[in-house]
């Protein structure tokens, strides 16, 4: 079945989408997705999507800018010869405090219960700045400190992503706060991508070429902008194929996570070749098929 | 005009016991420093249903009355249910409750809005603003009580759609230009006052007309209080060219009900779709 996907994307493949992995889960999901696909950096992507190629390729990401995308999985891609593009999320590095979504998955896990206004299915349809807001009052009203404990919750240092990019490792940008930019007014969603691209260029020295939409929600006027502040590449999270037809500045990837087996990791990258049956993880469900079949990027 | 901002009397007209919504709204005013107070009316309307039927009837004609009708009792009001339940959550009603009852804000209580009670109030008052917070339209007698002016947030473009449930209507008729907000000050007509500001609230898959009334509302409320100050200050807001070529819509009928649910309020509209292929 994957054979014949990789038959049917000679000149396209996956890039996938990790976040946090262990160096043994690392070594897991390498040796996985290195049976089928041919690993490729950032760089080699449009040409790879011009030509077409024994193999398909696979484009290995990871999200956020943890502790341990540098303490862990970089060690093993680099031993096993893998390149990988890291997104980083700059106010995270910047001012070392956890990301909401942590603080959020730590408090419901103290509290046993999802405070009100603070519900699953409600905190991601917030701007972040009310999210903030509940969380401050939450986290007050229970006498709940910050988790910053593992490398898992860390950040990892502005040293770490150039030393990570001096040997070979691409660096994107993942916004300033992780907010989930089409919530945001319009204004400051531009302003998110603007600032963390131009961030991760002063840190590294280099352009910054890539964007990643933090949980995967955008729009193509946010995907746009980012091209105009100099991305060549900006992704989603929609869970499909990357097919030669597809625009750079929105890209699709498959999520895969520390402990999702080997049987799990190839069921997702077949299920995405179909595109529809997997659920895009940003919560819009299967509506960037509609999207997708609106762009005349797949056929019913 | 220059007023002592902190001073500014503002009245905020309710009708029936606050929702999340406008809870949001009272909560935004306090936090601004103005000196806020309530009038809040227990009836939507005056008695008088069948002078109201009869108003339908002849604007809408029998059909279309017996549609928006069939649509109100089959759809209106799980519909409204639901809006109310989400928006609830997305505004976190517990909490702007508790807010509610130490906020310590004065009530005034009234029969309805348009009622000389409401009227008498107002005029005892004296505000320097009124802010139509929810309630129907209001007589001119109540918006002219205001000593600099009386103001609505409209949640659709003023200057494209005019009337109630906005926002929806730009899903229903692929309309993405009609859905946003306006902040305006209140005339004789249904929406048709200068505007203060309007805003759009981003478009974006998975977004349902519900979300959409929620950023658009947050965005409104800070620009109320924004064009509160501005007023004050001596800012004439000026008629938009719009208005007079906008379309009117009131509650819909049992066409565009299905139309709307059959699109998931939103979610699978192409106007929504769309925003992630095409800018």
């Amino acid at each position: 079945m994957l054979l014949r996907c990789g038959r049917r994307f000679k000149s396209g493949g996956v890039i996938i989408n990790e976040h946090t992995l262990t160096a043994g889960g690392t070594r897991r999901h390498v040796e996985t997705l290195a049976r089928h696909f041919e690993f490729i950096h950032a760089d080699e992507l449009p040409s790879r999507l011009e030509q077409a190629s024994k193999r398909p390729f696979c484009l290995l990401t990871f999200d956020d800018g943890k502790k341990s995308n540098a303490t862990q999985s970089a060690p093993v891609l680099y031993q096993m010869g893998v390149p990988a593009l890291l997104f980083v999320t700059t106010g995270f590095l910047d001012k070392r405090q956890p990301l909401w979504f942590d603080r959020y998955e730590a408090l419901i896990a103290a509290l046993g219960v999802e405070p009100p206004g603070l519900e699953r299915e409600t905190v991601k349809h917030l701007p972040l700045d009310l999210i903030l807001e509940r969380l401050d009052r939450h986290c007050t009203e229970n006498g709940f400190l910050s988790p910053i404990g593992s490398d898992d919750l860390k950040p990892m240092s502005w040293e770490d992503v150039r030393h990570l990019q001096k040997i070979g490792f691409a660096i994107g940008a993942h916004g300033v706060r992780h907010s989930i930019l089409t919530r945001e007014r319009r204004e400051v969603a531009l302003a998110e991508i603007a600032e963390s691209m131009s961030r991760v260029t002063a840190e590294t020295g280099s352009p910054c070429r890539s964007f990643a939409f933090p949980n995967g929600n955008h729009t193509a006027e946010l995907a746009q902008y980012a091209a105009e502040c100099g991305a060549s590449l900006v992704v989603t999270t929609d869970p499909a194929w990357v097919k030669r037809r597809d625009p750079l500045w929105r890209l699709p990837r498959i999520q895969l996570h520390e402990f999702d087996s080997v049987g799990k990791i190839m069921m997702k990258i077949v299920l995405a070749a179909v595109e529809g049956v997997l659920s895009n993880p940003d919560g819009t469900g299967r509506s960037y098929v509609s999207s997708r079949r609106m762009a005349g990027l797949c056929k019913f | 005009m220059i007023s002592d901002q902190n001073s500014l009397t503002v009245i905020a007209l309710l009708a029936g016991p606050p929702q999340a919504t406008e809870l949001w709204t009272l909560r935004r005013l306090a936090a601004a420093g103005f000196t806020l107070r309530v009038l809040q009316a227990w009836r939507q309307r005056p008695p008088g249903e069948l002078k109201r039927l009869r108003r339908l009837i002849a604007s809408h004609g029998l059909s279309g009355t017996a549609s928006r009708l069939v649509g109100s009792l089959l759809f209106g009001r799980y519909e409204q249910r639901q809006e109310h339940d989400r928006l609830g959550r997305l505004f976190d009603i517990d909490y702007l409750k508790t807010w509610w009852q130490k906020s310590g804000i004065p009530v005034e209580e009234v029969s309805y809005l348009n009622g000389s009670d409401s009227v008498e109030t107002l005029r005892r008052l004296k505000p320097d603003f009124i802010v139509r917070v929810s309630g129907g339209v209001l007589k001119n007698v109540v918006f002219s009580a205001a000593r600099i002016a009386t103001v609505n947030i409209h949640h659709g473009v003023a200057s494209r759609i005019r009337g109630m449930w906005s926002i929806p209507w730009g899903i229903v008729e692929n309309r993405p230009d009609w859905i946003g907000a306006t902040v305006h000050v209140i005339d004789a007509g249904i929406d048709t006052g200068p505007v203060l500001w309007c805003g759009h609230p981003q478009l974006a898959p998975g977004d349902t007309a519900v979300d959409l009334f929620f950023r658009a509302h947050l965005e409104a409320v800070e620009a109320l209080v924004s064009g509160i100050r501005k007023l004050s200050d001596g800012f004439q807001p000026a008629h938009e060219a719009g208005p007079s070529q906008a379309v009117y819509r009131s509650a819909p009928g049992i066409l565009a009900c299905l139309k709307y649910l059959a699109v998931g309020r939103g979610k699978h509209a192409r106007i929504i779709l769309e925003r992630a292929v095409r800018c």
